[in-house]
């Protein structure tokens, strides 16, 4: 009897051991979750908060450049409050984050880091799930219902599609337009200086409030203002550590108005 | 029975078949077409901007009939093709193409232009060389808030239909004006909330209304554009208030009809002189009293002159 291993003891070894093999899947996943291969370059954002006027020709201009559905938006302007009776606004493209949970929890791979850092959709590998939509914590994540296969009413005006349609079922997201960035690099431009090597949004920005570059690059504009500005990043405590910086409106940045 | 060596050469044949058609087809089907001229227009990609374009002013350059008329009014002055045709040449009279084209903006096509982004200059610079004359109302673009702050044309003007674009809501919203105001308050929505609330806009009056003087006239002479200083006046006021000026209180017209808001400047001068107010009449007790103080002022000037004309005539008498 004293050699036979009773429920208790099967119990417990079972829990230890299924809590070993979890917690080297943890470690094994934390060292892959670190944004994948570094390249050379890194791009970000910068979002000023005091600039954005919320009339959202970059949502339009994302519409007509990445053929985006009417129904559903890679990056919205939504009210943020108010600032000494200053209507704010918060735009919110894809974060694009280092350890990003959608590519976390993406079981077939389709969801990946690029070695730039944008988080990319390979929108023939995903199944459709929507893991990705639901881990996202800055729902930059939307499901395509239907094929979009009507007119795009922001073509020609705000610009004209270049990427392919994605199919329905699978979700769509902001990809930093990744097109016009490899694009623009092939032929030498240089994103954020050059507009057609950077994303559509920042180019019909009206006020400037975007700006966009390489983080690697320390001459770079986001560089300079991520070193000289205090800025934000949304939910940072989560750990996804995003490549979008926000500049905060303060009560100075509407002293010129209120005046 | 074929031997195994016929077999053989028999397969290679199809295989050399199959190869064959396959190369000619992917050969044909090879996605890196290089642009040559003439062979490929710009439309072959960008159907959507030439179909916008072909709609536009700037399409309609050369061929519009107001200008062939008065071009040929004025005897073919050679000054106007610089904005009328694309690729004028001064030296020998000829030019590229009707209309302002692609390259007129745009420039010339870049040698591996797939790859190679066709080159643009998005500031107001650009629209200028032709739009910039004081003629085209620059200088009161320049007055403007919109200039000051960096604006380029392109925030709220389409360049390839070369018309204000066609406003579309960024949530997919039914447009609020249905008319350019719904592209003012894409940016001044701090108005938008408060606006449709007034008066005015329950009567129909929206934005443009009174902020872009001169839109309506319809007989607005060539070269011409509503203000670009985007600033209400007086006159704004006066278009649809002119009867209620100084008499506060007072509604002149409670249910005028709101077309009245678009007149011509013709009819809005006429309307302005005709509700000058004409002045009272002066009484005859007024007239003679403004005759009396001349009167007084004369005198008093005059008055060393006739004493002293006295004195001499009365000494003469005197003296005699």
């Amino acid at each position: 009897m004293d050699k036979t291993i009773n429920r208790r003891d099967f119990l417990k070894i079972a829990a230890a051991g299924t809590a070993a093999i979890a917690g080297a899947q943890i470690i094994q996943s934390a060292e892959a979750s670190s944004g994948g291969e570094k390249g050379p370059h890194q791009w970000a954002m910068v979002i000023d908060q005091s600039k954005c006027i919320g009339c959202g020709h970059c949502t339009l201009a994302c519409q007509a450049h990445n053929d985006i559905s009417p129904e559903i938006s890679w990056n919205e302007v939504l009210p943020a409050g108010e600032v000494d009776n200053n209507p704010v606004y918060l735009a919110r493209p894809c974060m694009q984050c280092e350890n990003a949970p959608c590519v976390e929890v993406c079981m077939v791979g389709a969801s990946y880091y690029r070695p730039d850092g944008i988080v990319m959709m390979d929108y023939d590998k995903c199944i459709g799930c929507r893991y990705c939509e639901v881990a996202c914590p800055y729902q930059a994540r939307s499901f395509n219902w239907s094929t979009f296969d009507g007119d795009n009413p922001a073509v020609p005006e705000w610009g004209q599609p270049e990427v392919d349609r994605r199919p329905r079922g699978v979700p769509e997201k902001c990809s930093f337009c990744y097109q016009r960035i490899d694009r623009g690099m092939a032929v030498g431009l240089i994103p954020g200086v050059d507009d057609d090597a950077s994303p559509a949004c920042t180019v019909a920005c009206p006020t400037n409030a975007r700006i966009f570059g390489d983080l690697n690059d320390p001459e770079s504009e986001v560089s300079k203002i991520v070193r000289s500005q205090p800025t934000v990043r949304l939910r940072d405590e989560l750990g996804t550590a995003p490549r979008v910086y926000y500049v905060l409106a303060t009560p100075d940045d509407f002293a010129e108005t209120t005046s | 029975m074929f031997s195994r060596i016929e077999r053989l050469l028999i397969a290679i044949v199809f295989a050399l078949l199959a190869a064959g058609i396959t190369l000619m087809a992917v050969q044909a089907d090879d996605g890196n077409l290089p642009l040559t001229e003439g062979e490929l227009s710009c439309a072959t990609c960008h159907a959507e901007f030439q179909t916008s374009w072909m709609t536009g002013p700037h399409a309609q350059a050369t061929e519009d009939p107001a200008f062939v008329e008065a071009w040929n009014e004025q005897g073919n002055p050679s000054a106007c093709l610089s904005c009328h045709v694309t690729g004028y040449d001064p030296e020998t009279g000829e030019w590229e193409a009707d209309g302002i084209t692609c390259q007129a903006c745009h420039g010339e096509i870049p040698a591996d232009h797939p790859a190679n982004p066709m080159p643009v200059d998005r500031s107001p610079v650009l629209c200028g060389k032709c739009h910039g004359d004081t003629r085209f109302g620059w200088q009161e673009w320049e007055l403007s808030s919109h200039y000051k702050k960096g604006m380029e044309c392109t925030v709220c003007h389409d360049p390839h239909s070369a018309s204000i674009k066609q406003v579309m809501s960024p949530n997919g919203a039914d447009p609020v004006y249905g008319d350019a105001s719904d592209l003012c308050v894409n940016c001044h929505n701090d108005h938008s909330a408060s606006f449709p609330h007034t008066t005015h806009s329950e009567k129909g009056v929206s934005c443009v209304d009174c902020h872009i003087s001169d839109l309506e006239t319809d007989e607005r002479t060539a070269h011409t554009v509503p203000s670009h200083a985007f600033s209400a006046s007086i006159k704004s006021c006066n278009t649809c208030h002119a009867e209620q000026m100084h008499q506060p209180g007072v509604v002149a017209y409670p249910d005028a009809p709101v077309e009245g808001t678009h007149i011509s400047i013709e009819e809005q001068n006429i309307e302005l002189a005709s509700v000058m107010p004409e002045p009272d009449s002066v009484s005859p007790v007024g007239f003679a009293g403004l005759a009396a103080l001349i009167g007084l002022a004369v005198g008093m000037v005059l008055a060393p002159w006739l004493e002293k004309f006295y004195k001499s005539t009365v000494e003469e008498k005197n003296n005699g």
